[in-house]
């Protein structure tokens, strides 16, 4: 209803006056349409869904995030909760007007059930596994805090970068195999398949994963990799040096190519692992990476 | 010869024997008899250190309880009631086992001494026909003879016996006190047996303790200890009767 | 008439080790022809100068699949080895290398690096350290409650401490949040990616450790008699059970910490033996040894191709094979 009589009101004020008059009312109305936003108390329980709130404008408004969230943009004294086992009680004692959850959270039953029956709003995004599933959530997460128009334009702007970069990759004679390495813990190399988002933004780029052909997330054999012999090898870690070397020395890997040519790249950047608006600075790492002729 | 003097041991602080002094002498075969409780195998496992005591137990003035483990066990045999047995070794496999603290070097493995200690022994107790058997497949009489050949192959000054005879038909009873007392007197061991029949210590014992629960130990020869008083009064039963009219039930 | 049974059988159980270290050369999450296989055997054993025609497959067999193999070798060896002391000690056909907490303490180790974020070395070292941390610890309490040591306080004090540090791990899993997959996969046991420099080093580990062992044989042949009878016989039963289950402990540790927990194997190992051998522990400590690296080995190699390109976590599979096996053995003499 809100909507409509400032809809109305913006019709006839344009009817009625220049330009500069139109900017100053529709700045007033989109002000005064923020004060009397329901939405002043968020908590928020993933880093990607965190990173979009913060980009929407509404950092400031965050009262409780989960251990890994980034919180260089939201108030110092922000409360920090293991999500996995969430303390509900002090979440109800911070009475947010939103609780933004990812099914990250849940194994078998969410723990925001409980909260749920209480008459809490909860909000929960799923996992990006496409890149229209990350252009969803940051819509969805729009509506939840009242910022839709927001989140629209910003679904915009990232749709624009990443086809632009789909483009660009159309330069590409040769797409080369890339093994995507999520990590090496103790012996169980782990990578992606399709069905997730990074295999996608693989091809996008001008790639093709090794495992396109497998599913979800999953534990690779070295010698599946051996065999496949990609051209590229990238991995992203803060400990980029130790990681590179620790590939490039890794016992049968010697004759793969992208050991031969020093093709190992360690990504510096994280935000590939999160389906958020920055989401495109991994996207374009990737690229520079893998195609610096292209993409530089 | 064993010398015990003022030897007092027990379990969990209590005693229960209290200042034993007794001489046992080489070649000779003893009886300890006495009710349950007395305190029979509480003696034989300080003797063999494997509980402790307090005063002195002298094996030819070395005490035994300041001896290491396994030179104790060269002095010292000690064959129970009833071993635990699960295993399959065989006859020979079991009684080279027993030859343990008798072998040599760093690393403990038998020598042609030792095998040829183990052979001697099966042939003297009869096993040599069951070397290679499994004991698991002997009857009790065999196995208890297996037992005692362990007992003797690390040639040890003392054999103690906990109630040798006890699961034994009477046949078997009987061939393991005449074996055992035709060894110690062979070897020149000091034998001491644990024994309940006391138709088997009348007759096969040399001298007999009578252990009883006030230190009023008696030590004596057979015949006296068991015609004398004090064991009716110990076991509160006409002893000498019961015997009197049995054998008249058999003749 | 058998002459020199245990000869054949040993001679048996060594070729189908043989037999089953070929196979797990041969096959793998990458099918491999036979014809490479015996080419690239070829070209090193024999040191020729070839050229191979497919060099990643050289990589493969040689590089990823032969040293994998040969460290699951020892890493069954040792695991049947200690499983065969602890149950020798503890006189307790159910007795594992993992009965005195060895593995809980590992995991704890590891769980920690995890949420630390430490180096795939330092996990090793965290969990090797750990692990001999709590088995003191163990130890030492079992000792100061009995002085005798006793296997039942040994046992009690391991269990308590095992319950007590098995929930701690399980909040050390909660913590760990994202990673805490990880602490799981790694628990389950790998042979992945394992080298040459691995096996060697397992190598010395265990060739000392068994040689040690192996001069032991008759004091723990004394051992199945009881610890009473053991006494008896001369055998100083507290120190030996503490230098025993020190260097099954060492053995345990040092598998755990490289490869992560792999079940069944130190447990199955010494029954089989024992069914192949009897009771001696001159046939049961080689015995176990095959015995454990063949079902290792085998293990692993099914952990290889059920999925491929995937590749399951060996721990994964042999645990599956403790159920069918136990019931297999007890409920069929029940059936008698």
């Amino acid at each position: 209803m809100k909507k409509v009589l400032v809809l109305f009101l913006l019709v006839f004020l344009v009817g009625c006056s220049n330009n500069t008059e139109v900017k100053e009312e529709v700045k007033e109305i989109v002000e005064t349409k923020e004060e009397v936003s329901s939405i002043n108390r968020i908590i928020s329980t993933a880093p990607s869904n965190t990173e979009v709130i913060v980009g929407l404008g509404l950092g400031d408004k965050i009262v409780a995030v989960d251990n890994f969230s980034d919180k260089s943009e939201i108030p110092h004294d922000v409360v920090l909760m293991d999500m996995m086992a969430p303390n509900m009680e002090l979440i109800m004692s911070l009475e947010p007007d939103v609780i933004i959850t990812s099914n990250l959270n849940s194994e078998g039953g969410s723990p925001f059930d409980q909260i749920i029956d209480l008459g809490y709003n909860v909000v929960n995004i799923e996992t990006a596994n496409s890149i229209e599933d990350i252009y969803s959530s940051i819509e969805a997460i729009g509506i939840a805090v009242e910022k839709e128009e927001e989140s629209k334009i910003m679904v915009k702007n990232l749709r624009e970068e990443i086809e632009e970069i789909r483009e660009k990759s159309k330069q590409i004679e040769e797409r080369k195999k890339v093994y995507f390495e999520l990590g090496n813990f103790s012996g169980s190399l782990y990578s992606l398949g399709n069905g997730t988002y990074i295999d996608e933004i693989i091809s996008v780029v001008g790639g093709e994963n090794i495992f396109h052909e497998q599913e979800s997330w999953i534990v690779v054999s070295g010698e599946s990799i051996v065999d496949k012999d990609p051209e590229i090898i990238v991995t992203s870690s803060s400990m980029a040096d130790s990681v590179a070397e620790e590939i490039k020395t890794r016992e049968g890997f010697s004759e793969v190519e992208a050991i031969k040519n020093d093709r190992v790249h360690v990504l510096k950047t994280s935000n590939l692992s999160r389906g958020s608006q920055k989401v495109i600075i991994g996207i374009r790492e990737l690229a520079e990476v893998m195609y610096p002729n292209v993409y530089k | 010869m064993l010398k015990i003097e003022n030897m007092s041991c027990g379990y969990d602080n209590k005693k229960v024997i209290k200042n034993l002094s007794i001489e046992l002498e080489k070649g000779k075969l003893y009886g300890v008899i006495g009710i349950n409780g007395c305190g029979k195998s509480t003696l034989l496992n300080a003797i063999s250190s494997l509980i402790k005591y307090t005063g002195s137990i002298k094996l030819e003035n070395k005490e035994l309880k300041k001896l290491k483990i396994i030179d104790r066990a060269k002095e010292v045999s000690y064959l129970s009631q009833s071993i635990e047995n699960n295993v399959d070794f065989t006859v020979y496999e079991t009684v080279i086992l027993y030859r343990y603290p008798m072998m040599k070097g760093l690393i403990r493995t038998p020598s042609q001494e030792d095998r040829e200690t183990v052979e001697s022994t099966l042939k003297k107790l009869n096993l040599l026909e069951f070397r290679d058997r499994k004991i698991k497949e002997l009857s009790g009489g065999q196995k208890q003879r297996v037992f005692l050949a362990g007992a003797i192959v690390n040639e040890p000054k003392i054999l103690l016996l906990d109630e040798p005879t006890n699961h034994l038909d009477i046949k078997y009873q009987i061939q393991t006190i005449e074996l055992v007392k035709k060894i110690g007197k062979e070897k020149n061991i000091i034998v001491v047996a644990v024994l309940h029949d006391l138709n088997i210590v009348m007759k096969y014992v040399d001298k007999v303790l009578l252990l009883r629960k006030d230190e009023k130990y008696i030590f004596d020869d057979t015949d006296k200890v068991l015609k004398g008083f004090d064991i009716e009064d110990e076991y509160k039963f006409n002893i000498k009767r019961y015997m009197e009219d049995s054998y008249k039930i058999w003749v | 008439m058998f002459i020199n049974s245990s000869k054949l059988k040993f001679i048996i159980l060594i070729s189908v080790l043989i037999v089953v270290i070929f196979l797990g050369v041969a096959l793998g999450s990458v099918h491999i022809g036979l014809r490479d296989i015996i080419e690239i055997f070829k070209i090193k054993i024999f040191n020729l100068d070839m050229e191979i025609e497919t060099p990643k497959y050289m990589s493969i067999i040689w590089q990823l699949r032969f040293p994998r193999v040969l460290v699951g070798i020892l890493s069954g060896s040792a695991l049947a080895v200690s499983g065969l002391l602890f149950q020798t000690i503890l006189k307790n056909p159910i007795a594992s290398p993992y009965t005195l907490g060895v593995s809980t303490g590992a995991s704890i180790g590891v769980a920690i690096g995890v949420i630390l974020g430490v180096s795939n070395f330092m996990l090793s070292v965290l969990g090797f350290t750990v692990s001999i941390l709590v088995v003191g610890f163990i130890l030492l309490v079992a000792s100061l409650y009995d002085k005798s040591l006793s296997n039942v306080s040994i046992i009690l004090i391991g269990m308590v401490t095992s319950l007590t540090l098995n929930g701690f791990l399980t909040l050390l899993i909660l913590f760990a949040g994202e990673s805490s997959g990880q602490i799981i996969y790694w628990q389950m046991g790998s042979l992945s990616l394992k080298t040459y420099k691995n096996f060697v080093d397992l190598l010395v580990v265990l060739v000392i450790s068994v040689t040690y062992i192996s001069f032991k044989h008759v004091e723990l042949d004394i051992l199945s008699f009881g610890e009473y009878e053991a006494k008896k016989i001369g055998l100083d039963v507290g120190k030996l059970k503490i230098i025993i289950i020190g260097v099954a402990t060492l053995l345990t540790a040092v598998v755990v910490s490289l490869n992560g927990v792999i079940g069944f194997i130190g447990l199955v190992s010494p029954h089989i033996a024992r069914k192949i051998f009897g009771s001696r522990h001159k046939l049961l400590i080689p015995g176990s040894i095959i015995i454990g690296s063949i079902i290792l080995v085998s293990a692993d190699m099914v952990a290889r191709t059920v999925m491929q390109p995937s590749e399951l976590p060996v721990g994964a599979i042999t645990a599956l094979m403790g159920g069918p096996f136990f019931g297999y053995v007890y409920l069929r003499k029940g059936k008698k």
